[in-house]
């Protein structure tokens, strides 16, 4: 199956206010889209506020940010330099050359492909996931270290790795500038509580640094959401 | 290698058509709907008839053969075929071919393919209540997504979020001047016109690069030619509404600067690889040195050359049956590769007067990539018993023409041109080809290139594409 199979309909839910998985569950969904398919876990937050009815794209026209596109969305998301974002081996740039062609990108000169390939690859999933974890991997590095930290500011991490209080300013304000720098929006209060959420579930997991976790995760979670990814 | 790749060269020209595909189709199915979107936007693909590609039919291939003239032997004549063709098109208008639920004639009134099922008349219902969505104004225009889209498309990357704050504060009457000016900015960002920029990628599969044999910056092992040229050339007549046409008929090069990226007419003094065409003969991208090399090649009629710029400026295949204007008395085959033959004769009365033009050009024979009017008695006096008859006049749209520079003048002002033009715009931009609902807005757009409105610059052209519905209707 390939995965613009699916991810051609789904496009269309980037139009819709893109708030929450369980939220377009309630939906309306295209013809022919499995709701539960590749949702991961549902969370159980009791009933479900369906909200209005949303107004759909008729012509839901989306195209997925190509290589480039996606390197400079994510140097400008996360105050990165565009050599930052990505480098296989710490040397190749994972946009501009190794996964260029997966990311929709051409390779002309030596390869003779001239035009972008006409739908994702097989491939395409692995290798945008693989490019934004490493530029929120080190964005977090870069900001829980920093003094004048770009995402992750005053969020009240213990010596022990946790934060001390996953409910302060300093988290929601993090959440609210990553959504901004990332998705040109503010996060709905629905997403915060999902993202918060997400840290008590690492925290409770027992790992060693839940804390720099979470603010690589929450950064992966956005980034790689419809809404991230396409345009 | 090289011997290789002549042979398969040779192979793809001497392949032809079966003989029930009907080249002519296209254009006839045209004549009689003229009004279809489909023709509006060129003439339909073999597709409207065919499965992938000829002889095996669609649905609606197969319900018109039924219709042709029952009981004839197979395969028709051409004139038999064009002759019984209207009345087999009415005779099937009202059934549904691929039982989508619309007749053929609503679905070729639509622009939707009525031999295939998932391709259906989609109109777009804005009436009633649509509901909520905060974020986008689904079923219209909307100056937001355009903002955000332009940066994206233009520039390479999203408006910053100071930037689109500054956007949605504007008066609403002042939105499209910002968003007019943010296009202005990105059409000469990095991304737009500088290496591997997007024109670049516009170019590529006109100039097809190979790097092996690349002179000049960056050359390969066995340099040959430096298509730096051709990029330069190709972007210039893109950018700041130069004439879009000298792709075509530009008589001179350009020189590329970097950080930040410019390109300027190349003086007397600046590097051009080696360029070896005549002023008076050059063709803009068709006699550079790099395209010489790589489509003439050692070939004494060129058909590769002219198929190619057929293809990639006038966006008329000829191995796809698409822009067959066959010249009475053609092909005469001066080469002798046997093109005369009834199957092979269907194209290459078109091909090969399409391809005259190109005689005098040196491909790697003779002087490399210049133009010498006893090419093919010095060179070629081996290739056929008429080879030295073959003229150097030809024809293009069944036009006659007396040499390339000619044929570039007639391509370069064509409808073809203007089309193809803005249809590689139109599919960097969209992601798609024009779809029916699109046409009228297409159309548009290609008569205005040609007109005065936009008199052939190509940034005029973009700045009204981001008006249309087609491009800022989510």
């Amino acid at each position: 199956m390939r995965p613009d199979k699916y991810l051609a309909p789904l496009c269309a839910l980037a139009f819709l206010a893109c708030d929450s998985t369980d939220e377009l569950d309630g939906g309306t969904l295209p013809p022919g889209v499995d709701a539960s398919a590749d949702a991961g876990t549902p969370v159980d937050s009791g009933p479900i506020d369906v909200g209005p009815v949303f107004a759909e794209s008729a012509k839901a026209n989306l195209r997925i940010k190509s290589n480039l596109r996606l390197r400079n969305d994510l140097a400008q998301a996360l105050g990165l330099a565009p050599n930052e974002v990505c480098l296989e081996m710490g040397q190749y740039s994972c946009t501009d050359f190794v996964h260029a062609v997966a990311l929709g990108g051409v390779e002309p000169y030596t390869l003779g492909l001239n035009e972008p390939q006409s739908h994702t690859t097989l491939t395409t999933p692995i290798a945008v996931e693989r490019v934004v974890m490493a530029a929120c991997t080190k964005r977090a590095l870069d900001d829980l270290g920093s003094a004048q930290p770009v995402i992750w500011k005053d969020l009240g991490i213990a010596a022990d790795g946790k934060l001390a209080d996953p409910g302060t300013a300093g988290v929601t304000n993090s959440i609210t500038t990553l959504y901004q720098r990332g998705l040109l929006r503010d996060p709905k209060a629905r997403e915060i509580e999902h993202l918060t959420q997400l840290y008590r579930d690492l925290e409770a997991d027992g790992g060693a640094n839940p804390a720099r976790d979470w603010a690589i995760l929450t950064c992966f979670s956005v980034l790689t959401s419809l809404e991230a990814l396409f345009y | 290698m090289r011997i290789h790749t002549l042979g398969v060269m040779a192979a793809v020209l001497a392949w032809s058509w079966p003989a029930d595909a009907k080249p002519t189709a296209p254009q006839a199915f045209c004549n009689q709907y003229a009004e279809s979107p489909i023709c509006k936007g060129g003439i339909p693909a073999c597709t409207m008839c065919h499965l992938a590609s000829p002889p095996t039919r669609n649905s609606f291939g197969m319900a018109i053969e039924s219709m042709l003239l029952p009981g004839s032997p197979r395969p028709l004549t051409n004139e038999d075929f064009l002759g019984a063709l209207p009345t087999a098109l009415r005779g099937i208008e009202a059934t549904d071919a691929d039982g989508d639920g619309y007749t053929n004639l609503a679905e070729i009134l639509a622009g939707t393919q009525p031999g295939a099922g998932e391709s259906v008349p989609r109109p777009i219902d804005c009436s009633g209540d649509l509901g909520f969505n905060e974020d986008w104004s689904v079923c219209q225009y909307d100056v937001r997504l355009v903002f955000k889209k332009l940066h994206l498309d233009f520039c390479g990357r999203s408006p910053s979020w100071d930037e689109y704050q500054t956007f949605k504060a504007l008066p609403s009457a002042q939105q499209p001047a910002a968003i007019h000016a943010a296009l202005d900015r990105c059409l000469d960002s990095e991304f737009w016109i500088g290496q591997d920029g997007q024109l670049w990628q516009l170019a590529h599969r006109k100039i097809k690069p190979l790097q092996a044999i690349k002179a000049g910056d960056d050359a390969g092992t066995i340099p040959l030619a430096d298509y730096y040229d051709d990029y330069g050339l190709f972007v210039y007549t893109q950018m700041d509404n130069h004439d879009a046409r000298e792709v075509l008929t530009a008589d001179y090069f350009i020189t590329r600067r970097r950080n930040p990226t410019s390109y300027v007419k190349a003086g007397n003094n600046d590097p051009i690889g080696e360029q070896g065409v005549a002023v008076n003969r050059r063709a803009g991208l068709m006699t550079t040195r790099w395209n010489l090399v790589l489509n003439v090649m050692f070939t004494a009629l060129p058909r590769t050359a002219a198929a190619q710029a057929y293809r990639s400026f006038l966006g008329v295949d000829i191995g796809k049956q698409e822009g067959i204007y066959s010249v009475e008395g053609e092909p005469v085959d001066y080469d002798e590769k046997g093109v005369g033959s009834e199957v092979c004769a269907r194209c290459h009365a078109t091909l090969d007067p399409l391809a005259y033009p190109f005689k005098n050009y040196q491909g790697l024979t003779g002087n490399i990539g210049s133009y010498d009017p006893n090419r093919i008695q010095d060179d070629f006096r081996n290739e056929g018993a008429n080879i030295n008859a073959m003229p150097e006049a030809g024809y293009i749209f069944g036009q006659p023409v007396a040499d390339l520079v000619q044929w570039a003048r007639v391509a370069a002002d064509s409808d073809q041109f203007a089309k193809a033009t803005v249809l590689d715009y139109w599919k960097l931009l969209l992601g798609h080809e024009v779809q029916a609902t699109e046409q009228e807005e297409f159309e548009a757009l290609w008569r205005d290139l040609k007109g005065p409105t936009h008199n052939y610059g190509v940034e005029k052209m973009l700045h009204a594409l981001i008006e249309t519905e087609a491009y800022g209707a989510p």
